[in-house]
């Protein structure tokens, strides 16, 4: 399966069947470093987003994310299979985040539209309001202890089953649930 | 009956209440409280998936796949499958100060012992090679006999000033001997060395005042 100059043909986000995913990892293992391409194109957003929401900052989600894929390349071999790639790598991107969270105080989250695509139609104050009130659950959920914080990312915004984030975060399903429920107590305290 | 726990309240919240069983079903229609602890839960799963992340520029996503491009050149993948674990092994933070402590301790027992452990080839065994080479660069006169020494007048000279000196002052001026170290050396010295020797300890008391 050669891939090379095909990574601007995927779409974003699209879900690729497993046997789909196992081909570009493998094309991948044989040096194609055009499936590689293909695998940042396709997960690149997500991962993002997943970092973004532990730090709160452009900047360092952005390093972060480029972290995650450069350890997801060098450990590719690691890949069994026995999960979706976007699990694999949202259990890289999770070590990745605890890992930096332990050892740096997150910068607080700028406001503003800076590198950011516009807020389309909508009225200017409407967008404004919007942005603060999403600022401040994004910063309360960067309150919540780190296994919580993880915990609630990969089920409210990756959608992953707790049987997955239990794998991801190497605990039991009912820890990840127990983990679930204390995350919305406390965002609950957070948000009052 | 008792309100719903924890995971019970979860499972009702994420359209599971089916798997709960009948009784736990009955009861959440019935309690206000558990329904409005479900309620206050939702609300907050809804308020979280609200707050979208700011969205970066499509520019940030070219230059994104760049630097990952740029941060993997060089390297095969899948090279680091075990070295990856290690790696991610060392960089939890409490462990990385574990294994530094770790380093710093093993650095510091192998700086001891490499001071107080005796070599291979010690300190005492080098000493006597260099003895016995210099005994045979520089053959002794024929044995002196104690007597000769003492009969010696210029080793009487040394005795007498070092019999002046006191003890102590000598350990604190760095000189530390073993008893008769002095006359031990002072045989093997030649008769011009020992003529030297003695010059010199006379110049110095001289310059003391002595």
């Amino acid at each position: 399966m050669r891939l090379n100059g095909r990574a601007d043909a995927i779409v974003e986000g699209f879900t690729l069947a497993p046997a789909e995913e196992r081909a570009l990892v493998d094309a991948c293992l044989a040096g194609d470093r055009g499936a590689f391409d293909v695998i940042v194109e396709r997960h690149r957003r997500q991962v993002y987003q997943l970092c973004y929401r532990y730090v709160g900052s452009h900047e360092d989600a952005a390093d972060l994310a480029q972290d995650t894929f450069i350890r997801a390349y060098k450990g590719l071999k690691g890949f069994k299979g026995q999960s979706s790639l976007s699990t694999w790598l949202y259990r890289i991107a999770v070590n990745v985040c605890l890992n930096r969270v332990s050892l740096k105080t997150p910068r607080p989250e700028a406001l503003g539209p800076q590198d950011r695509e516009d807020g389309g139609a909508e009225r200017p104050d409407t967008v404004l309001l919007r942005e603060e009130r999403a600022a401040e659950v994004r910063a309360a959920i960067r309150q919540l202890p780190p296994k919580q914080r993880a915990t609630l990312i990969l089920r409210v915004y990756h959608e992953l089953p707790h049987e997955e984030i239990a794998g991801v975060l190497g605990s039991s399903v009912g820890a990840a649930k127990a983990n679930f429920f204390h995350a919305l107590a406390n965002l609950k305290k957070l948000l009052r | 009956m008792s309100h719903l726990t924890d995971l019970e309240l979860i499972a009702a919240i994420e359209d599971a209440a089916d798997r709960l069983p009948a009784a736990r079903r009955r009861h959440l229609d019935a309690c206000e409280s558990c329904r409005g602890r479900a309620d206050d839960l939702r609300g907050v799963i809804v308020a979280a998936a609200d707050a979208a992340v700011p969205e970066p520029s499509p520019l940030f996503w070219q230059h994104f796949s760049a630097r990952v491009r740029q941060g993997i050149d060089g390297s095969a993948p899948g090279e680091s499958a075990h070295h990856g674990r290690l790696a991610a092994w060392l960089t939890q933070a409490s462990l990385r100060w574990g294994a530094f402590a770790a380093l710093i301790v093993v650095v510091m027992v192998a700086g001891v012992w490499q001071v107080n452990a005796p070599s291979k080839h010690t300190s005492s065994q080098a000493a006597a090679e260099r003895a016995a080479e210099w005994r045979r660069t520089h053959p002794l006169p024929d044995p002196a006999e104690p007597n000769d020494l003492d009969a010696d007048p210029a080793w009487a000279v040394v005795r007498t000033v070092a019999d002046s000196v006191d003890w102590s002052d000598a350990v604190v001026a760095g000189i530390d001997a073993q008893p008769d170290a002095v006359e031990t050396v002072a045989r093997t010295l030649s008769p011009e060395e020992r003529s030297e020797l003695v010059k010199l300890l006379l110049a110095e008391a001289k310059r003391k005042g002595a």
